[in-house]
């Protein structure tokens, strides 16, 4: 049965960091069920699970307050491009998609999806993939879906963004190991219990991006020859905890990556060419949006705060927001320079300077149908011709 | 008493480690320091400055060069109280 708790702030939480707490919140403990700021943001309350124990839910959510949450350096959103078109897309669409069998929630933040979101999501791909194959001389690649634990441990991942990473493991190859496996399985109501103890180690994890999988492929050699633009597609995991929902947020999706090698000035000229290039085409798709300065939700460590504010004053992350709903915009799409970060962490020969876009094509398929409709049939011509869609109906 | 400038060269180059980095010049460009310097820039203008950043302060250009720390640190010093 669930519990109500409040949980009462040191002090009043301001407004400017509200976001900021309110995407850490349901990280602090997975007894969370729903939680809201109250009485001016000097309380949190809490629906959790009987489990719950009020004083750690306190000590916890102090602690990210004080960690992650005050020492943070943040202004109004810096907007660098707003969209010509401003519409405001009814509610509900994604209720609308599953009653018409678009789409089928299968899991936590994983959701099966059918057509014409397939359709959408390929012909958004394939526009991008043009782009960065033909106007900026791009590389693809194809990855397999696993990454090695040392990959990302070698880029800081885990001391990053521990809440996100999910893993792969198996039943460590032992005969005795799989006859105990075996009858414990019989045995058990819940398998899923009965696994972790009988894996050795984690050496892969569910890559988060595409890009940890450029980095590591060029890691301790020089890149070849003439190449600054890499790309590949792929599928991405982050445990998004209960903050999944629609296609907006989820734990299993589709990342279209672009990265950007070069020196400092090749790196972020990269960037910026390709940010507004994305932007154009996002004029062409006749969206409605704004693209603003933002932060990646690092999490727990020591400098979490530092690095979170840094990110926003230096400008290295842009996201492109379309709205959704009446209240919600997603990020579609998000281009960030890394300074020597990655070149330096996965000792790339010459350590260049390295940037990234990722474009989410669940989200971004979302975004087009809640802005133009389900039919992509009955969207504005011109929009279907941005998507190179006439033959495809 | 060392003029602010001076103080805000002082600074810079203590972590910049690189002696001829001009006035003008961007202190990030140098690959000398990451990002997360422009943090500590702005706890130095607070506490050692004693120059108060407000949120609409937060701007990257503030910040980029000995020269633009400084530019800051004037206008808001000569800035009128209300």
């Amino acid at each position: 049965m669930a519990r109500e708790h409040r949980i009462t702030l040191d002090a009043p939480l301001p407004n400017k960091l509200v976001a900021e707490f309110t995407k850490r919140v349901f990280f602090a403990d997975e007894s969370i069920l729903d939680f809201r700021l109250a009485e001016g943001n000097s309380a949190v309350l809490l629906t959790t699970t009987e489990a719950a124990d009020p004083a750690d839910l306190a000590r916890k959510l102090g602690y990210l307050l004080r960690n992650d949450v005050l020492p943070q350096l943040v202004r109004a959103p810096k907007v660098v491009w707003r969209s010509p078109v401003a519409r405001v897309p009814a509610s509900g669409t994604f209720d609308r998609l599953a009653e018409r069998g678009v789409v089928h929630l299968v899991g936590e933040g994983q959701v099966a999806l059918g057509e014409p979101l397939l359709t959408i999501m390929d012909a958004l791909d394939a526009t991008i993939r043009r782009i960065v194959l033909t106007e900026f001389g791009g590389r693809e690649f194809r990855y397999p879906t696993l990454i090695p634990t040392t990959a990302l441990a070698r880029c800081g991942y885990f001391t990053s963004f521990p809440q996100y990473a999910m893993f792969a493991t198996r039943i460590t190859a032992d005969l005795d190991v799989y006859r105990d496996f075996l009858d414990a399985v019989k045995n058990s109501g819940d398998p899923g219990a009965e696994i972790l103890s009988r894996c050795g180690r984690v050496d892969y994890c569910l890559p988060p991006t595409m890009c940890y999988h450029t980095f590591h492929q060029f890691a301790d050699r020089a890149l070849p020859g003439g190449m600054a633009v890499a790309t590949a597609r792929g599928k991405s995991f982050r445990h998004e905890s209960r903050y999944s929902h629609t296609l907006a947020r989820l734990w299993d999706f589709t990342i279209r990556e672009v990265v950007f090698f070069g020196t400092r000035d090749e790196a972020l000229g990269l960037r910026e060419r390709f940010l507004r290039r994305s932007l154009d085409l996002a004029e062409e798709l006749e969206v409605s949006g704004s693209c603003e300065v933002a932060n990646d939700p690092f999490f727990g460590d020591t400098d979490s705060g530092d690095r979170s504010s840094s990110q926003r004053l230096m400008e290295l992350k842009y996201e492109l927001g379309l709205r959704v709903d009446e209240e919600e915009s997603i990020a579609v799409a998000s281009f960030n320079f890394h300074e020597r970060f990655f070149g330096e962490a996965f000792a790339i020969a010459g350590t260049p300077f390295t940037a990234c876009a990722g474009f989410g094509l669940e989200r971004f398929a979302f975004a087009l149908v809640c802005q133009h409709g389900p039919d992509p049939d009955r969207w504005p011509a011109t929009v279907r011709r941005a998507l190179n869609l006439e033959v495809a109906s | 008493m060392q003029d602010d400038r001076a103080t805000i060269r002082d600074f810079v180059l203590r972590h910049v480690k690189d002696q001829d980095l001009s006035d003008d010049q961007n202190i990030f460009a140098s690959g000398y320091v990451s990002s997360l310097f422009v943090v500590q820039i702005v706890m130095f203008t607070e506490n050692t400055l004693g120059v108060p950043v407000a949120e609409e302060d937060l701007d990257i250009e503030n910040f980029l060069s000995v020269s633009s720390i400084h530019d800051f640190v004037t206008r808001k010093r000569n800035a009128p109280a209300y």
